[in-house]
């Protein structure tokens, strides 16, 4: 029984170790899509890096090509030579530059253009908001001054309404040029950031991209309002020159916009537009947690295929959990409990006077022992009624048996009530375990002792075969005293027999293993030997004289 | 008509002798102007890093704009300077430093179309308030000291004061060439370059005939 119990343990074990790893396996999981999510949209930051550097390039070819056109150079030489940069002139080159323009190819048409002379003076403006207004220098900007210098570069600039601008500037040089400065001036083209711009982007990277000045939102694929305290932060914890490491540099941060959750990178945009704290951020929903019964609903019939599940390992796992529950239940509860009951089916034929304990493991052997016990109880009421009636009646006539012949005698034939059924003996085949209701009636009690006695002088001494008559008459009188010594000394011998065995709870437990041991391997012996051998005198039962003293009298109690 | 030309030719040798009885003259020189330094990084980088054009060579940055040369005597000080302008155009100044007798006003015009708030970062107190569009400025030089001036609006905008002790001080032009109308006497000759003042032995007396020539290395001055 101790395995089988052990075996639940581990069943039920099993079973809640399977479930917690149920519950507990979508959180990691979950985890690792979070972060897979995360990378990569890293990456498509740095794709974006790439792509706007990409775009740079673009711009600053068409730059080179617009600034190449002689028209341009032809107006710009002529403000060149001019004083003073007057309205007529403006409108004069600003016609020139708008036919330039339009003549423009590709799908990155310039939202506005710049002429700048020499000397940093505005010849005109195209498309810009000011292109009215007069004439102006603008040197000193950066991008300004390195065009005239002979530079072709780009820059980000901010313009009036929050407006963000992705500018190109190339110089103005005349080819073949014989006077000393080939160099007439600069144009500048500008490219507008708005929200086509971002979606053309978003379309490339597959995640949502914004360009954001301050916490004013300039251009984004998806409008939503993210959180803009948290970008800032993001933003504020950027350092370092080389702005392209940004979205290596930092983590993605989780964001909230009203009820969505978000996961964004953010990188600072570079150029004069850094200066007003312009950056873009790259961001896509956050996964949606899914958790055990999420996890369940995603499950697919191609999951359950034997390709994609081990059903062999499962299929396997219950079949042994299963074999080795019935199994030990089989051999320690199954056959004992079989074994059990046969004998006690054997003791109430009368086939044995007692229960073999020791054939009986754990709880089965103390039925086994309860029920010897109580056996033992009958047997010494039974002798104690026995005296206190040849107290009373004296002792028994010679040839008779005695008190059990009186009681027997003296029972009425018949039953208060009336005549009882006349009971026929009971057929030769009568089994114990037969029916009542089919089988007739139950045989007399003297039947019945009848039917015991020659079993029980089978096992007893054969002193006892002597037919009755010859038998000396020890009950006429108050039996002997070395008679009663020598029941004692059984009963005593049998008790301590018992307590030799591994049942008695006193004796060491090495002792108890040994004899366990002993009597496994003694099991096909008959009661007989192995009676015969317990009655041997032992070291370890006389070590332990004091032990089966008490074992004696605990079992005697 | 016999004292006639007696009376002309007094006049004459009067206004002959004023200038030489106000002592000045003119000095005019020559300083070999340093090789041009390389072009800084860019202030403000772009996606891509800039490109030279395949047409021409780049342009090297000019030297002449950051030079200023200054006769200084021992005794003489400058008596009611004339005020000096420093214009604003675009992001930076028209001349990058400025030169500005101690003593003596100095003019800053705001010929953009932004207002621009100007500092100086060595002194706070220099400039006070912003210069409004086509609007004036008047700052007090009162120390021999140089001061960096900068906007809050406009990150680019930088030029230098140059505190002058002396009212005789030029510019120098793309070559070199100088030239100052000074009083008779001994002068110290100096030169400033981009971030002070160059220790030089040359001195120039006045009246000086010729040309100066300004040579050797320009090394700050040791202080």
């Amino acid at each position: 029984m101790f395995w089988s119990k052990i075996w639940f343990f581990i069943v039920t074990t099993v079973a809640v170790v399977a479930l917690t790893f149920a519950l507990l396996m979508p959180r990691p999981a979950q985890r690792v899509l979070g972060d897979l999510e995360r990378r990569s949209l890293s990456e498509a930051c740095n794709l974006i890096t790439i792509l706007l550097e990409g775009d740079a390039r673009v711009r600053l070819d068409l730059t080179s090509q617009f600034a190449r056109t002689q028209e341009i150079i032809n107006a710009i030489d002529q403000a060149n030579g001019a004083d003073k940069i007057d309205e007529a002139r403006m409108e004069s080159a600003r016609t020139v530059a708008q036919q330039v323009l339009a003549r423009t190819k590709g799908k990155r048409v310039p939202d506005f253009a710049i002429l700048v002379d020499r000397r940093g003076r505005v010849v005109t403006r195209v498309k810009t908001a000011d292109e009215k207004d007069p004439s102006e220098n603008v040197g000193g900007r950066p991008l300004i001054d390195e065009a005239l210098a002979g530079y072709l570069r780009d820059d980000l600039w901010v313009g009036g309404n929050n407006a963000l601008y992705f500018v190109t500037a190339a110089p103005v040089v005349q080819l073949n040029y014989t006077k000393s400065d080939p160099y007439f001036g600069a144009v500048v083209l500008g490219h507008r950031v708005e929200s086509a711009f971002a979606k053309a982007l978003k379309e490339r990277i597959e995640a949502d991209v914004g360009f954001f000045i301050d916490s004013t939102t300039i251009a984004a694929s998806k409008t939503v309002a993210l959180d803009q305290t948290m970008l800032q932060d993001a933003v504020g914890k950027l350092s370092g020159g080389d702005f392209a490491r940004d979205c290596s540099a930092n983590k993605p941060i989780d964001l909230r916009a009203g009820t969505e959750e978000y996961i964004a990178v953010v990188a600072r945009l570079p150029g004069e537009a850094a200066d007003k704290k312009a950056f873009y951020a790259v961001y896509a929903p956050r996964p949606a947690e899914l958790g055990f019964t999420g996890t369940l609903n995603k499950i697919t019939k191609g999951d359950l295929d034997f390709g994609n599940f081990p059903w062999l390992l499962v299929g396997g796992m219950f079949i042994v959990m299963l074999a080795g529950g019935v199994a030990l239940m089989l051999f320690e509860a199954d056959r004992p409990l079989r074994r059990l009951t046969a004998e006690a089916v054997r003791l109430a034929k009368g086939d044995m006077e007692r229960m073999s304990e020791d054939a009986h493991p754990g709880k089965f052997g103390s039925i086994a022992r309860s029920v010897n016990i109580h056996i033992d109880k009958l047997g010494r009421d039974a002798k104690s009624a026995k005296k206190d009636l040849d107290q009373l009646l004296g002792p028994a006539p010679e040839g008779s048996l005695g008190t059990i012949d009186l009681l027997a005698t003296a029972l009425p034939s018949v039953r208060p009530g009336g005549p009882g059924p006349s009971a026929p003996p009971p057929p030769s085949e009568f089994r114990f375990n037969d029916g009542g209701s089919g089988s007739g009636p139950m045989p007399a009690p003297d039947a019945r002792r009848r039917r015991r006695r020659p079993r029980t002088r089978s096992r007893a001494p054969a002193r006892r075969r002597r037919p009755p008559a010859a038998r000396p008459r020890r009950r006429s009188a108050a039996p002997p005293r070395s008679a009663r010594r020598r029941r004692a000394a059984r009963a005593r011998s049998r008790s301590r027999r018992r307590c030799r065995r591994r049942t008695c709870p006193l004796l060491p437990r090495a002792a108890r293993r040994r004899r366990r041991r002993r009597r496994s391997r003694s099991t096909t012996t008959s009661s007989a030997a192995r009676r015969r051998a317990a009655r041997r005198p032992r070291a370890t039962a006389r070590a332990s004289t004091r032990t089966s003293s008490r074992c004696s009298i605990s079992s005697s109690r | 008509m016999s004292k006639r030309p007696g009376f002309a030719l007094i006049a004459l040798l009067v206004v002959a002798a004023l200038p030489r009885a106000a002592g000045a003259g003119k000095v005019t020189g020559k300083l070999e102007l340093p090789a041009p330094p390389e072009r800084p990084p860019s202030a403000t980088r772009g996606f891509l890093d800039r490109v030279e054009n395949q047409i021409a060579d780049v342009q090297k940055p000019a030297v002449a704009p950051f030079l200023l040369v200054a006769l200084e005597s021992d005794g003489a000080k400058a008596d009611n300077p004339a005020d000096v302008t420093w214009e604003i155009v675009g992001d930076s100044f028209g001349k990058p430093i400025v030169g500005v007798p101690v003593g003596g006003n100095l003019v800053i015009v705001n010929a953009t179309r932004t207002p621009r708030a100007l500092s100086a970062a060595e002194d706070g107190k220099l400039i006070d308030g912003i210069v409004n569009p086509n609007g004036q400025k008047p700052v007090k030089i009162t120390a021999a000291k140089v001061y960096t001036i900068t906007a809050a609006n406009a990150p680019y905008l930088r030029g230098k004061i140059v505190g002058v002790p002396s009212t005789h001080f030029a510019y120098v032009d793309a070559t070199g060439k100088f030239e100052l109308d000074v009083p008779d006497g001994s002068y110290k000759v100096r030169v400033f370059y981009r971030d002070g003042w160059i220790e030089r032995d040359e001195t120039v007396t006045v009246p000086f005939k010729g040309e100066l020539q300004l040579k050797g290395p320009l090394a700050p001055a040791k202080k």
